[in-house]
């Protein structure tokens, strides 16, 4: 008698293996970025709504809480743009002794380049 | 000295605990089989007691693992259940018992030489053409790992059924005998994959390192045919690069690194 599979998840955090919250990370902050691209089209449309409008927007933009949002945003492209170029090397046979390794350094790059990026827009 | 261990245990129609008492240096197999003298019906499968059969693979706490080779100890803590699950993206039989049927199908079907009857004589790190035509047959030249008996009791004939082919290198450095040979068909790697979960076409883990098998010592098979089988939407290009299957191998295969590998070899133009 056989029943249905049971089928793993990849959102899973079964463990703290670093290639499997890579990957997890990495799919999360595709999906943010898709979702944000579908925010991003639907901001640029205040323009229609002419100069008022879009200046309106633009003094929202600079509170502090966009501005936070703003770094989010810039981590999760970072991190996602690291991660791509990790998995780009890997997926070409190249360094994988060093897989943990190279998501190590694309987490640590894209926290320093966020909190680098935080300091430039916060801290004005 | 011994532990008191409750096991909660994922059975078809439920959860069901069992409590037993096991020595301290016991394995999650002792335990289990433990559990199976207090209910017969508890359904598990297990061979060889020393992680050569591949077997008794399930999930402990979450985690794929080999129950005859996992100590409670590494994977209890008093006062707590140990969870045992079975493992996922194979055909489910019944409590733990899961059919790894397909995964042996997926190997086979790559060409794999499952069964190493012979070994090459390795001369100087290459293999030697044949020492004696009578005794290796043909072109290639191998010499029996032992002295194979038929079940009839006569001695196997020493002819190899895969030459190996004269000239081929062998791993020159220790970290490259890390082989797919040593897989042992358990199925950790096919239920630690998230990809095999979203996708039941994708030939995995297992048979994608042994079509790298193959192409690393093809001893005598078509590396092109088995390269252009898991050649791919639902071979090599589907993994994602988890790395998961690498991690919970209780054979140290790596099968990430083979699909990665075997990847760089396809863009590089082998096999074609």
């Amino acid at each position: 008698m056989k029943s249905a599979y049971e089928r793993s998840r990849w959102w899973e955090p079964r463990r703290l293996s670093s290639g499997l919250w890579a990957f997890m990370a990495h799919r999360l902050s595709g999906i943010a970025l898709v979702a944000y691209l579908f925010l991003h089209l639907a901001v640029l449309s205040q323009l229609w709504g002419g100069p008022a409008r879009w200046d309106a927007f633009v003094a929202l933009a600079r509170s502090p809480l966009l501005l936070a949002l703003d770094v989010l945003l810039l981590a999760t492209v970072l991190f996602h743009g690291l991660n791509g170029l990790r998995l780009t090397l890997l997926g070409l046979g190249y360094g994988l002794r060093w897989q943990k390794l190279l998501f190590w350094v694309a987490l640590i790059l894209t926290l320093g380049l966020a909190g680098w990026g935080a300091v430039a827009m916060l801290g004005r | 000295m011994s532990h008191t261990v409750t096991l909660h245990i994922r059975r078809t129609h439920g959860w069901a605990d069992y409590v037993v008492t096991v020595a301290d240096d016991a394995y999650v197999l002792d335990a289990l089989e433990a559990a199976g003298r207090q209910d017969p019906t508890l359904l598990f499968r297990h061979s060889c007691h020393h992680a050569s059969c591949g077997s008794c693979g399930l999930r402990v706490n979450g985690r794929e693992r080999l129950a005859c080779s996992t100590r409670i100890d590494e994977v209890w803590r008093p006062g707590r259940k140990l969870r045992l699950e079975p493992l996922r993206n194979l055909p489910l039989l019944g409590d733990l018992l899961v059919d790894l049927g397909p995964v042996a199908a997926r190997i086979e079907t790559v060409g794999l030489p499952l069964i190493r009857a012979v070994e090459p004589e390795v001369v100087h790190g290459r293999i030697a053409p044949c020492p004696s035509p009578g005794e290796g047959g043909g072109e290639g030249s191998s010499i029996a790992l032992a002295s194979p008996v038929n079940q009839g009791g006569e001695p196997a004939p020493t002819c190899p059924p895969v030459k190996a082919e004269p000239g081929a290198t062998y791993p020159s450095r220790p970290a490259n005998l890390i082989r797919f040979e040593s897989c042992i068909e358990c199925g950790l790697c096919i239920s630690a994959c998230p990809v095999a979960g979203s996708d039941a076409r994708y030939w995995g883990p297992a048979a994608l390192a042994a079509a790298a098998r193959v192409a690393a010592e093809p001893r005598g098979r078509d590396v092109g045919a088995a390269l252009e089988q898991v050649d791919g939407e639902d071979g090599l290009w589907r993994c994602h690069g988890v790395f998961e299957c690498s991690e919970v191998c209780p054979s140290h295969v790596d099968p990430a690194g083979a699909i990665m590998g075997l990847r760089r070899l396809r863009l590089g133009g082998h096999g074609r």
